[in-house]
């Protein structure tokens, strides 16, 4: 009797293991429960190997795709990078991550994949706007109908986006219906919600872009282990002013108000005092969760906790970054501009006050496509969003981005830079990051400039006059006027007083490079 | 379901995890459970936001404030929100197309002020309610439009198995045991595992029952989580009548504990619909068998069939001299698809103490019948079997017990 293989909710069962096979009863273990033989999908290509290699004859009822007959619709000339991207790809079998900056086309690398191995393909990507821009391109050069799972759509087909929440609800059921498997972001793989993507899957082709592979926590090795490990790398300075658009970086620093620093002093200290007195470190690792631990266990743990996120809220939703915003709104007013924010809340509070449109993970769909194509024909100039537009998406014409406030995280930094890298005939780009001189923000700042991307020599590359991230500027001379409070800031919020940047003993000023 | 930021249990002895029931006599919880569902029943038409508001109100004021959050978080798990409309996207879309229109013509020179009067004026209302209106169909903005709303006996109830739910969405398995349970209620609990679709290690243990729940990938190095389905089945433990369950639970950034749980708490089951019936044969233990060695035995165990199926047969026969059983299982003439399933399962994996009976209206079908023609272990009956359509299967299964 044939071995048989069987797909059981994102697991491989085997039936009729050969006695004596050692290669086979590595890869399954016997499950008690049920009297078979089992193992995880993703080992599928390495029992099916095994079993053709063997000459042992087996019966495939797990797999349920045909090859399919894919053909691009049009020449497709790809860069170099790419071309060695998937020459590197395929030398490896068919497995393994490719790491490129944003910009540089790793969806088109994606499609080249595809019809190079000519199986129904699941791409797997972090946002609804990202599903919907891959279905674009797929369908452009694939020319058939693509399936999207997620975001209200439930249409499988044999080229098929969906998000990795979908993806993560969904392998137990289509695990077996695809043969490659490519992930975008894959650096979000690793997390323990959505591994099971890629283990529960059966694809013997598995495609990992990213443009951040490297995790501080070492995950990576995970996503190495389900998708293969890096087989082409390209950085970011490599390909500035060739593939990707010349851009600088400036840090602007701006002050708080009298009050806000008040209220910033009075927070911090209280937060302060209770992380000294609890003897966490929060430079050790784990430090940061045993802090939550410890602030959930008392009162006076509340109290330091709610102190914590008010002087962080207060340093990035600070009066002088709304009006350094206005002036470089005003200043790129004939660009295309990404405001970028940490939250919600400060992105629909700065959208009633200068009417300007949002994207976030609550904008409906259609509406999205619609202020997505807008921003791209120039219609609308200026893009809020809080964290949905960090990854992805294809905004080629987004030459200017504002970074109101975010995380400390480096990858985040680098991915909202590499929203208005894409190359363009004659553009530069050009990257401001809006930090308040306190300490809660001078250390995210700090953190998140940690990239190569950001430790460039100052000096232009290919004729781009670049500016490069050492010290900080200043406010911009036509910032520099502390204009007077507006009639028009809503009720919610607080009409700034003319500002006067205090003078703090334990602070550098921001002249000095604090941010 | 409850997050777990509404869940109230204790820790015993630092393992022990004790879900904090409430009394569902209570006269405070069913007050409170009242004003919350009244609340709902007679707010439809209002924002989420309002509704929200007064039920932060109802449950400030309640005697355990976290209980009634739990409550409302389930009554609004049943409420249904209207779709916005298309009204506070379309003031954006003007709103935003004039702004960037004005936004594009500015001098350099212009300040706030400036842009936002000349947006004001080309706005179809008043900047303050444009501002007002404009993320009108955010969550908050949403109106009630109806409500499955239970009683407060019954809400309090399903609080109580939400309560002990909560946990076991960090359960990586269950252990069920139950003692002497009815045939019907094991048939309808096995039933909740297959839709659930877990796995389970099934065992006798003398009259008792001991079902360890997992779900397929549990035993693989694989980070597929079940909490969410073991919680499902949970819901469906309580018709057993007499039972324990345990469980680890692991909860984020909390020492494992152990959760312990049987009859004696308040838990009723999810479904309480019939259980079904059994054939009047089968509950007289197939008399007319009239044989000495075989005994029927009403409630046989779960059978794996295949790659991944899952069988509770009908009955099985029971060797009076080994004490070892084979099992039947009984297809009809609406079950032609799951009995042409089981086939290609019983091709897979041959299983020699399983046989197979089928309805003589259902093996009329001539495609069919070439299959089970060639099917050993397929025996056909009329209404329900007899000992002479058994007897010959029976003697050359019995010689290999």
């Amino acid at each position: 009797m044939p071995v048989e293989l069987h797909f059981d909710h994102g697991t491989l069962v085997v039936l009729g293991v050969p006695e004596g096979d050692a290669r086979l009863a590595a890869l399954v273990s016997l499950d008690k429960r049920t009297g078979t033989h089992r193992a995880p999908a993703h080992r599928y290509r390495a029992i099916v190997s095994h079993l053709h290699n063997a000459h042992i004859p087996y019966v495939d009822k797990a797999r349920i795709y045909d090859r399919l007959d894919l053909a691009l619709s049009g020449p497709l000339e790809p860069f170099p990078h790419q071309r060695d991207a998937l020459a590197a790809w395929r030398a490896a079998g068919g497995v393994g991550v490719v790491e490129l900056p944003t910009g540089a086309g790793k969806t088109i690398l994606a499609v080249l994949a595809i019809v190079h191995t000519g199986r129904p393909a699941l791409i797997v990507v972090p946002t609804i706007d990202l599903m919907l821009q891959w279905q674009q391109v797929l369908g452009h050069w694939l020319q058939r109908p693509i399936g999207m799972l997620g975001g209200g759509n439930s249409e499988a087909r044999e080229i098929t986006v969906t998000t990795y929440d979908s993806a993560a609800a969904q392998t137990e059921f289509h695990g077996n219906r695809h043969g490659l498997l490519v992930c975008d972001e894959c650096h979000h793989l690793p997390a323990p919600a959505y591994r099971f993507i890629a283990q529960g899957c059966l694809a013997p082709f598995r495609l990992g872009l990213t443009a951040t592979f490297e995790r501080p926590d070492g995950l990576h090795n995970i996503a190495a282990e389900l998708l293969g490990p890096v087989c082409y790398r390209a950085n970011i300075d490599e390909l500035e002013g060739d593939y990707l658009a010349p851009y600088e970086v400036k840090s602007l620093a701006v002050a708080l108000t009298e009050a806000e620093q008040a209220r910033y002093d009075e927070a911090r200290a209280l937060y302060i005092d209770f992380l000294r007195g609890s003897g966490v470190s929060l430079d050790r690792p784990g430090g940061w969760a045993q802090f939550i631990a410890v602030c959930h266990r008392s009162e006076d743990g509340r109290q330091a906790f709610a102190a914590y996120r008010e002087q962080k809220r207060i340093a990035f939703t600070a009066e002088a970054k709304i009006e350094a915003l206005w002036r470089l709104l005003l200043r790129h007013r004939r660009d295309r501009i990404l405001v970028f924010t940490e939250d919600n809340d400060t992105v629909h509070r700065l959208s009633r006050l200068f009417l300007l449109p949002v994207i976030t993970h609550q904008t409906p769909p259609k509406e999205r496509v619609s202020l997505l194509a807008q921003f791209a024909s120039g219609a609308l100039p200026v893009l809020l969003t809080s964290k949905v537009l960090n990854e992805g998406v294809d905004v080629p014409d987004a030459n200017v981005g504002v970074i109101l406030s975010g995380s400390g995280s480096v990858r985040e930094h680098v991915q909202r830079l590499g929203r208005i890298l894409r190359k363009k005939e004659g553009k530069r780009a050009i990257l401001y990051e809006l930090c308040t001189a306190v300490a809660a923000e001078h250390g995210v700042s700090e953190r998140r400039r940690q990239h190569r991307a950001y430790q460039k020599e100052p000096l232009p590359r290919r004729g781009a006059a670049a500016l490069r991230p050492g010290p900080i500027d200043q406010v911009p001379s036509d910032m520099s006027e502390s204009p007077g409070p507006s009639e028009h800031v809503p009720s919610d919020m607080p009409v700034s007083p003319p500002r006067t940047p205090r003078e703090r003993p334990d602070l550098p000023s921001p002249a000095e490079g604090e941010c | 379901m409850l997050t777990r930021d509404l869940l109230v249990y204790r820790r015993v002895k630092g393992l022990r995890l004790r879900p904090t029931f409430v009394d569902p006599d209570d006269d405070d919880h069913i007050a409170t459970a009242g004003a919350l569902i009244d609340l709902l029943t007679h707010g439809t038409g209002e924002p989420r936001g309002a509704v929200d508001e007064a039920a932060d109100a109802i449950c400030g004021e309640a005697r355990k404030v976290k209980v009634a959050r739990g409550l409302y978080k389930l009554l609004t798990d049943r409420c249904e929100w209207d779709d916005p409309g298309d009204t506070a996207m379309d003031l954006r879309a003007v709103a935003f197309a004039r702004s960037a229109a004005v936004l594009r013509d500015l001098s350099a020179e212009s300040s706030l002020s400036d842009y936002l009067d000349a947006v004001a004026a080309g706005l179809p209302r008043p900047l303050a309610d444009v501002r007002a209106h404009l993320y009108d169909d955010l969550a908050e903005h949403r109106r009630l439009l109806s409500a499955k709303l239970p009683t407060p006996a019954a809400l309090l109830a399903r609080y109580n198995l939400a309560l002990a739910q909560g946990l076991v969405l960090y359960a990586g398995s269950l252990d069920v045991r139950a003692a002497s349970p009815g045939p019907l209620e094991l048939r309808k609990l096995l039933r909740w595992l297959r839709f659930s679709r877990l796995v389970a290690d099934v065992r006798r243990d003398g009259d008792g029952w001991h079902l360890r729940i997992e779900g397929p990938a549990a035993q693989l190095d694989m980070q597929k989580k079940y909490g969410l389905q073991l919680a499902t089945f949970l819901g469906a433990v309580p018709v057993l009548g007499k039972f324990t369950v345990e469980a680890d639970i692991d909860l984020p950034r909390q020492p494992r504990g152990r959760l312990y749980l049987d009859h004696k708490d308040p838990l009723k089951a999810l479904d309480d619909g019939p259980l079904g019936h059994i054939p009047q044969e089968i509950e007289l233990g197939m008399a007319s068998l009239g044989d000495a060695r075989w005994t029927l035995d009403p409630m046989p165990e779960l059978r794996h069939v295949g790659a991944a199926g899952m069988c509770v047969p009908d009955f099985a026969l029971r060797d009076g001299t080994t004490g070892k059983s084979v099992a039947v299982e009984l297809f009809h003439r609406w079950h032609r698809h799951a009995l042409l399933r089981r086939l290609d399962e019983l091709a897979a994996r041959p299983d020699p103490h399983f046989l197979v009976g089928v309805d003589l209206s259902l093996a009329k079908d001539e495609a069919l019948a070439a299959r089970l023609a060639g099917a050993p272990q397929v025996f056909t009956f009329n209404k329900f079997p007899t000992w002479k359509r058994l007897q010959p299967l029976l003697e050359p299964i019995g010689s290999l017990l």
